[in-house]
């Protein structure tokens, strides 16, 4: 009995903080699957978030901020436009969104290009945001 | 010769490294991810104003397009997917994986 009362708990809220999990976007969009990826993990964190497990937060830095540029259009590619999806994330909980200002600033895009509106952070803000975590998941 | 470049031009010095070794006046291919590097006013920018210096450079329409890249740098072609194969028929390609 005990092991089976052991096996339940799982799915509840346990009475401990949630853990903090952030996934770090770093690769363009098409070139590779790793941004794919990301957002199936996102999908499924978002499903913890829910029980109450952990707080997920998202961050975009490097060519990951390729991930959220207006336009994209990759139908002759054969493939989904994956821009679209960020906007939905928060109906799935995931609503904490950040972006490196650098790496927009390098690539001559500003929050008017982007499919959703992330915070700002600089390098000090980033490195903060990334302390404070208990899990770092990079795509 | 004919050099392709499919990564983007943020990693790695991988376009560069291929602007230091192209032998002037050979043609330069983005597709994938390199078309990143046709954007305008970008941090690496200059760059691909010094390959277009020393290269004819082109750009494939569909890369561009998935990606929402519409501010090109002037003086890079815009070619579909037939005219990325009569280069390769033209040319021995180098491709700059």
């Amino acid at each position: 009995m005990e092991d089976m009362e052991h096996g339940e708990p799982r799915g509840e809220p346990s009475g401990a903080p949630p853990r903090k999990v952030l996934v770090l976007m770093r690769k363009a969009p098409y070139g590779s699957l790793y941004n794919w990826e990301g957002l199936q993990v996102l999908l499924i964190m978002g499903a913890y978030k829910m029980q109450g497990l952990v707080d997920i937060a998202v961050a975009f830095v490097e060519d990951g901020v390729f991930a959220i540029t207006q336009g994209q259009d990759p139908s002759s590619l054969g493939m989904k436009a994956m821009a679209k999806t960020y906007p939905a994330l928060p109906d799935f909980e995931v609503d904490r969104f950040y972006v490196d200002g650098q790496s927009l600033a390098d690539r001559n895009l500003t929050l008017d290009d982007l499919v959703i509106k992330p915070e700002i952070l600089d390098a000090a803000g980033m490195a903060r945001l990334l302390a404070e975590q208990d899990a770092v998941l990079p795509f | 010769m004919l050099f392709t470049v499919n990564k983007s031009p943020y990693l790695r010095g991988n376009l560069e490294g291929c602007l230091r070794l192209a032998p002037a006046g050979t043609p330069l291919l983005l597709y994938e991810d390199g078309v990143y590097a046709a954007a305008a006013g970008t941090r690496v920018e200059g760059l691909l104003r010094q390959a277009l210096a020393s290269h004819p450079v082109y750009a494939v329409e569909a890369d561009l397009k998935a990606r929402g890249i519409a501010r090109l740098i002037e003086g890079v072609r815009v070619i579909d997917y037939a005219g990325f194969v009569e280069l390769v028929e033209q040319h021995p390609v180098v491709p700059w994986l």
